[in-house]
């Protein structure tokens, strides 16, 4: 039976990829990106990893469809382009690379363990219970920090595209068609509420930072959707503060374990310790999320020159 | 000492995003002296007290990241704190003025996000680790290469963008055949592995082609001359200078730690080595024949970087220990003074394009009259890039050739003699314009004490690095973790 | 054993059918799109290693690298995207070919 279920979700991923690759309409494209990004979200959730599915339904398949169909914006004319050619060319060396790499997979050791065991040993020391979040906020805890530099880099770099200096500059006004306000009077403390839950439960089950960031950030995209005020009420040097709380949190930690010459990223062992790294995490990771959906040019621009065709 | 050098830079740039105006460029400055001063330190360090390693927040490998910090890498922060200290005083000056203003805003946070990723993919010994330093230096590059803002670069950077997020991928689906092979993600323990299965030699082929694509090595290079020509001089003179070596580093470490003995066979190293053959000719001839400066400059680098890859069917196919060694100091010795030549050269050609306002190499008259500090600074950096002695680019020209005689695969001499000789070429064409005297075009802006002279630093550092081999071969023959089959004691 | 081979087998196909999206495709979305196929490749190939890795649990690590990975995608993505934005509105469309500049007004 499992044996089926696994089959038909890795054709369905394959056929779904497949088709956002050689479908002619970038909107369909864009529609089956979205339904690839659920797609993988099963995967997740069968190969037990709950925490991923979280994560990809609400950035592959929410935050990302968001993005590609504002960046799509106004390209829509430009649909039913002939597929382009060459395709023989590009597509025997792809199928060459796909087999060479399938073949290697048969050599994958049957007996391979991982780290799986060794974080359960050590997973007392860390006063978490639950792995993943351990191996994020603990033993791989230098990755997150870079990730959240990554994470407010890509917030610098679109501000240095745009050439503008703070993403508020391009939140109001809000667009003209809401999503329909009651619908988030209703959703949005639900968002709010499963978002604090995951932040909660990362200590000993599925769910932490990322998960809560992640759904906080959607959250936060649909409020601004739908036209609501709350979000540009926030002032803007308190908008990069937010921003940058967890990228900073992590350096004083990191600063704090040289001041006491102990090594690198070494964290005292207090629960408050872990607990202020996620909230500040799960509050950056949100902002900075929200912040790459809402800085897009065109629509401050889109906005400026329906302005100037109006007057 | 190590972590200071992450730690500075992005505490800068984080202040640097919150405060406004010309606080910016004090804070910039401080936190370029700061990080320049521990690498200078952190150098010394190394080369009295031998290589470091590091286990982050206590944990030992495999569950934990770890940090080395040896020879190489010292090699490479230095390089990186002397271009990085010299950048940032030209910008300085460089984004004060008029036209520049508005973009010392991005310039400043991304920069220093940018120096901090560099130092720190240079101590990385996690792989997993690496691909995210990498994201992260992918980014800040391609943000800073899109800062003029003008069509071209826009598209540029993204065109940098996406072969460098491909290049990720393909790396992280490296890792995750390591993975599938060992169980673990340190460089060392990989390294232990002993037996090199299919696995192992995908994970090597997709690493190798994610981080040569990122290199800008021959057949992946058609990124990097829009890219860094069209970028503000002191953008393009770290990303030529410093990026692409950030990368190239990795792969050297990847290489030297994990596939050394099992995985990495002849003939990849000798694919290569051709590859590289080929960027040094192909690369030097499209410089000799564009008209715009910092094309010119731009595509040279395709060509020098084409050198550095030599090393590898001079190291990895059996040779004698000494000449190993040899072999693999003098394509350091190259990156290494490839970066401050290099980095002279765009912040000099940054000078005289503000200087004439023109980006065409025959309109660039009556230089050599008007600013003789600039053309002093682009001669001595062009005697470094061509090799002439006593520069530091001669003694990696001649160290790579006397191994190249040495290991009797002499089709690889074709890279330092024909390279040369291209090089020649290309670097005099723009000195023959500087000293052409024209009544009809005048020379009229002025360039800035300080623009003129950290340009010409740099090319003085580039030409006494030279000087100083003898210290460059003990970093790297005695200092390192890793053993070159039998060559490198660790 | 047979699971891990179905989803590895499914994520060398993604990440094929990617990169082939991302070279034979000249629009610029398209491509970012095909780069996050590439990218779903990737992580579902670790996660299938995770699941098959002899513990009780399921090996946290690749997890772990795989939540990483999708945040550091989404942010690539979204400053890709930034970019072809912008690109689109300088030069009306969204290819790599290159556009002269307009002069500045």
């Amino acid at each position: 039976m499992g044996l089926i279920f696994d089959l038909i979700i890795g054709l369905s991923l394959a056929g779904v990829a497949w088709r956002i690759v050689r479908v002619r309409e970038h909107f369909q494209a864009i529609v089956l990106f979205i339904t690839f990004g659920l797609l993988l979200s099963l995967a997740w959730t069968r190969l037990k990893s709950p925490d991923i599915a979280i994560a990809e339904a609400a950035v592959g398949a929410g935050l990302a469809g968001v993005l590609l169909m504002d960046a799509l914006g106004t390209l829509s004319s430009t649909r039913n382009q002939p597929l382009p050619g060459r395709f023989l060319q590009l597509f025997i060396p792809c199928l060459f690379l796909a087999g060479l790499m399938a073949y290697t997979i048969l050599f994958i050791p049957a007996d391979f363990q991982g780290l799986g065991p060794m974080v359960s040993e050590a997973l007392p020391d860390t006063h978490l219970e639950y792995p993943v979040t351990a191996v994020l906020l603990d033993f791989r805890g230098y990755d997150t920090w870079l990730e959240l530099g990554v994470l407010l880099v890509a917030v610098l770099g679109v501000l240095c595209v745009r050439q503008a200096g703070t993403i508020k500059g391009s939140m109001l006004p809000a667009p003209a068609e809401p999503v329909g306000r009651w619908i988030i009077k209703l959703l949005l403390p639900l968002m709010v509420l499963i978002g604090g839950y995951l932040l909660w439960l990362g200590a000993f089950a599925p769910g932490g930072a990322f998960q809560a960031g992640v759904v906080l950030a959607s959250g936060g995209v649909m409020l601004w959707q739908a036209g609501h005020p709350s979000l540009a009420l926030l002032h803007h040097v308190w908008w990069k503060i937010l921003m940058i709380s967890g990228f900073v949190f992590f350096l004083i930690l990191a600063s704090s374990s040289l001041l006491y010459n102990q090594q690198f990223m070494t964290h005292p062992e207090a629960k408050m310790w872990i607990l202020g790294v996620e909230y500040a995490a799960t509050l950056s990771i949100a902002i900075c999320l929200i912040s790459l959906v809402l800085a897009s040019p065109a629509r401050n621009q889109g906005d400026q020159r329906a302005r100037k065709t109006e007057s | 000492m190590p972590e200071l050098l992450i730690l500075v830079p992005f505490t800068g740039a984080l202040l640097c995003f919150l405060f406004p105006g010309h606080i910016r460029d004090v804070i910039g400055l401080l936190c370029a002296v700061l990080t320049f001063v521990a690498s200078i330190i952190l150098t010394g360090n190394i080369y009295q007290n031998g290589p470091i390693r590091l286990n982050l927040g206590g944990w030992k490998e495999p569950l934990g990241i770890g940090m080395c910090v040896d020879g190489l890498s010292v090699l490479f922060i230095f390089l990186t704190g002397i271009v990085g200290l010299l950048v940032s005083l030209y910008s300085v000056s460089f984004f004060s003025k008029a036209n520049n203003q508005s973009l010392a805003k991005h310039f400043w946070p991304l920069w220093l996000f940018l120096w901090g990723s560099l130092n720190s993919i240079f101590f990385v010994s996690d792989i997993f680790n690496a691909y995210v330093v990498m994201e992260l230096i992918s980014i800040s590059a391609a943000a800073l290469a899109a800062l003029s803002g003008t069509n071209a670069s826009l598209i540029a950077a993204l065109r940098y963008f996406l072969l460098a997020m491909a290049g990720s991928m393909a790396f992280l689906l490296g890792v995750g055949f390591l993975y599938a092979q060992t169980g673990t993600l340190d460089m060392y323990l990989l390294g232990a592995v002993t037996d090199g299965g299919p696995l192992m030699a995908m994970a090597l082929g997709l690493m190798t082609v994610g981080l040569i694509m990122k290199t800008a090595l021959f057949p992946f290079h058609f990124w990097l001359p829009p890219a860094h020509g069209e970028a503000p001089a002191p953008v393009s003179a770290v990303l030529s200078a410093l990026v692409i070596k950030g990368s190239f580093y990795l792969l050297l470490r990847i290489w030297c730690t994990v596939f050394q003995d099992t995985t990495a066979s002849p003939q990849t190293a000798t694919l290569l080595g051709l590859l590289g053959l080929t960027g040094v000719i192909w690369g030097s001839y499209q410089a000799i024949i564009q008209n715009r400066l910092k094309l010119i400059i731009a595509y040279s680098s395709v060509g020098q970087v084409g050198y550095l890859f030599l090393l590898f069917p001079l190291v990895f196919i059996t040779l004698d220990p000494a000449w190993k060694i040899e072999a693999w100091t003098a394509c350091v010795f190259q990156t290494i003074s490839h970066g401050l030549a290099k980095a002279a050269l765009f912040l000099a050609a940054g000078n005289l394009i503000h200087a004439t306002g023109t980006e065409n190499l025959k309109s660039m008259r009556n230089i050599a009259d008007r600013l003789p500090m600039t053309t002093f600074t682009l001669a001595l950096a062009g005697v470094s890039l061509m090799g002439l002695p006593p520069s530091g680019g001669f003694v990696a020209k001649w160290m790579l050739l006397q191994s190249i005689l040495a290991s009797g695969q002499w089709w690889l001499a074709a890279a330092p003699i024909l390279g040369g000789l291209l090089t020649a070429a290309y670097i005099f064409r723009i000195l023959s314009q500087a000293f052409v005297s024209d009544d009809q075009i005048s020379c009229c802006g002025h360039v800035s004490f300080v623009m003129e002279k950290s340009a010409l630093l740099l090319a003085i550092f580039s030409i006494l690095i030279g000087f100083r081999s003898k210290e460059v071969i003990f970093l790297l023959s005695e200092q390192v973790y890793f053993v070159i089959q039998g060559g490198i004691i660790p | 054993m047979t699971t891990l081979l179905i989803y590895a087998f499914t994520s060398i196909i993604l990440f094929s059918i990617g990169l082939f999206g991302l070279v034979s495709h000249p629009n610029l979305i398209r491509k970012i799109v095909s780069l996050n196929i590439m990218g779903g490749g990737a992580f579902l190939f670790l996660i299938s290693l995770a699941y098959h890795g002899r513990s009780p649990d399921i090996d946290p690590v690749p997890q772990a690298m795989v939540l990483t990975g999708i945040v550091v995608t989404i942010s690539a993505t979204a400053f890709a995207l930034c970019l072809t934005r912008r690109i689109r509105e300088k030069t009306g469309q969204c290819l790599l070919e290159h556009c002269p500049d307009k002069p500045e007004t």
